[in-house]
């Protein structure tokens, strides 16, 4: 068994599984096709919100979809904050207006974080299948960054990408974001389709690792970079923590569906759902620690010298791979 | 000598056998195990740092001598970090 917590200290939600835009790499599939009718309800939120401030929940994290879509969003937020949780939110930054930017800046929100895949503007709207999404998603960070808010960019990082980095962080810097960040191609909703031809091999993973410690140094007092654990497999940083999913991170979906983290879709892993029982009892059930316990892992990763820490890797990429959260993550190297 | 006080900004909770701390600011959490976990908790702004003390000595059955130091430093640390305050 891996130590958790008691119950998780970040939980992402997905408020909505409807979006304006239809990127490729999307694990939630969200699309403006997408029905609202299984969302959460207003209400159903409250009763949420409630009790994941109750149970010492410290960040939630909204994301979609398009969490801007929703037309009660603010009430959402508005109401998280005032149960003292930690909120960010994840949008693709091109409905923001000046009035929706103002209106967020009130909350001082953890960040707001908006996803640029690449410099170049045609390669970024191929990505997100609509033409003009990069400038409105940069005329997005310009307008939050400007009323204050706390802007963080953040890359997908896949083949499209990993040499052009220090563009992005330039663009981030230049439109007043605080933080750069990474996260890589996760094979999960569509991005499970095309994951072969975008996800980045060893050599650019080494490229990326070296190029961000590069510009988080370069960059110093200018901008925040932070990387999530799973742009790497290098040998010396496999003693940190790697995987948090379903023993301090928890994922809730648009339709109420718990899993150990947003990226994870597969039915299997649907620990249940906060419509019907409460989310500490969820936490606390067998599939999840069933999930959590690295006895169980096979392949590789059994009798793995990093299996404490490392956990099998990204669980998301596991199942979206291999349908099994016991097997290697497939960027695995080691 | 003046009570110590949690600053009311950070949330915390206890956990089995650590307190886990958020610091909302900077969005960081801290993980305070065995006695600073208890200190976390006693700095509840009704006693001062030799009553803490006192109060950890007898908890953890150790001479108050052999851990003063270390809970002052600790003690210390925290206030330094912002997450304590001397009420
Ligand atoms: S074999 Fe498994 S546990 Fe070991 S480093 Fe690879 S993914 Fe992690
Ligand atoms: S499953 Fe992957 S994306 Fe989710 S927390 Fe783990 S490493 Fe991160």
């Amino acid at each position: 068994m891996v130590e958790y917590t008691n119950s998780p200290e970040v939980v992402s939600w997905d408020v909505t599984s409807k979006c304006n835009l239809k990127c490729s790499h999307c694990y939630s599939s969200s699309s403006i096709e997408n029905k609202d009718d299984e969302d959460l309800t207003e209400e159903d939120a409250y009763r949420l919100i409630d009790e994941l401030s109750d149970i010492g929940v410290f960040q939630l994290i909204l994301l979609g979809g398009e969490p801007l879509i929703r037309k009660d969003i603010f009430n959402i937020i508005d109401y998280a904050v005032k149960k003292n949780l930690d909120v960010g939110i994840a949008t693709n930054g091109t409905i923001i207006t000046k009035e929706i930017a103002k209106k967020l800046s009130k909350y001082n929100l953890n960040g707001i974080q908006v996803s640029i895949d690449s410099p170049q503007a045609h390669i970024h709207d191929e990505f997100r299948s609509v033409k003009g999404a990069f400038h409105k998603s940069i005329e997005g960070i310009k307008t939050l960054s400007s009323e204050g808010n706390r802007v963080i960019v953040c890359s997908v990082i896949s083949k499209i990408n990993c040499f052009e980095i220090e563009n992005i962080v330039k663009i981030a810097i230049d439109n007043g974001a605080k933080e750069f960040r990474t996260i890589r191609y996760i094979p999960s909703g569509r991005g499970l389709k095309e994951f072969k031809e975008n996800a980045i091999n060893e050599h650019e993973a080494n490229h990326v690792h070296g190029e961000l410690l590069r510009l988080k140094e370069k960059y110093e007092g200018i901008i925040e970079i932070a990387s999530d654990h799973s742009t790497d497999f290098l040998e010396n940083e496999m003693t940190q923590e790697f995987c948090s999913a379903g023993t301090s991170t928890c994922a809730i979906k648009y339709n109420g569906n718990v899993t150990p983290c947003s990226y994870i879709n597969n039915e299997k892993y649907v620990c249940g759902n906060v419509k019907e029982e409460s989310f500490f009892d969820i936490w606390h059930r067998k599939t999840m620690r069933d999930f959590r316990d690295v006895r169980k892992y096979q392949g590789k990763c059994k009798g793995c010298n990093y299996i404490q820490s490392c956990k099998g890797g990204c669980r998301a990429a596991a199942i979206g791979i291999h349908e099994d959260g016991y097997l290697p993550d497939p960027y695995c190297t080691i | 000598m003046n009570n110590l006080q949690r600053n009311p900004k950070i949330r915390w909770r206890r956990e089995v056998d650590e307190v886990c701390l958020y610091i909302p600011k900077n969005r960081e959490m801290k993980k305070l195990n065995n006695v600073g976990a208890s200190v976390w908790e006693l700095c509840d702004g009704s006693l001062d740092s030799k009553e803490i003390i006192e109060e950890v000595s007898k908890e953890f059955d150790v001479e108050a001598n052999e851990i003063k130091s270390d809970v002052e430093d600790f003690i210390n640390q925290l206030i330094q970090l912002d997450l304590l305050k001397e009420a």
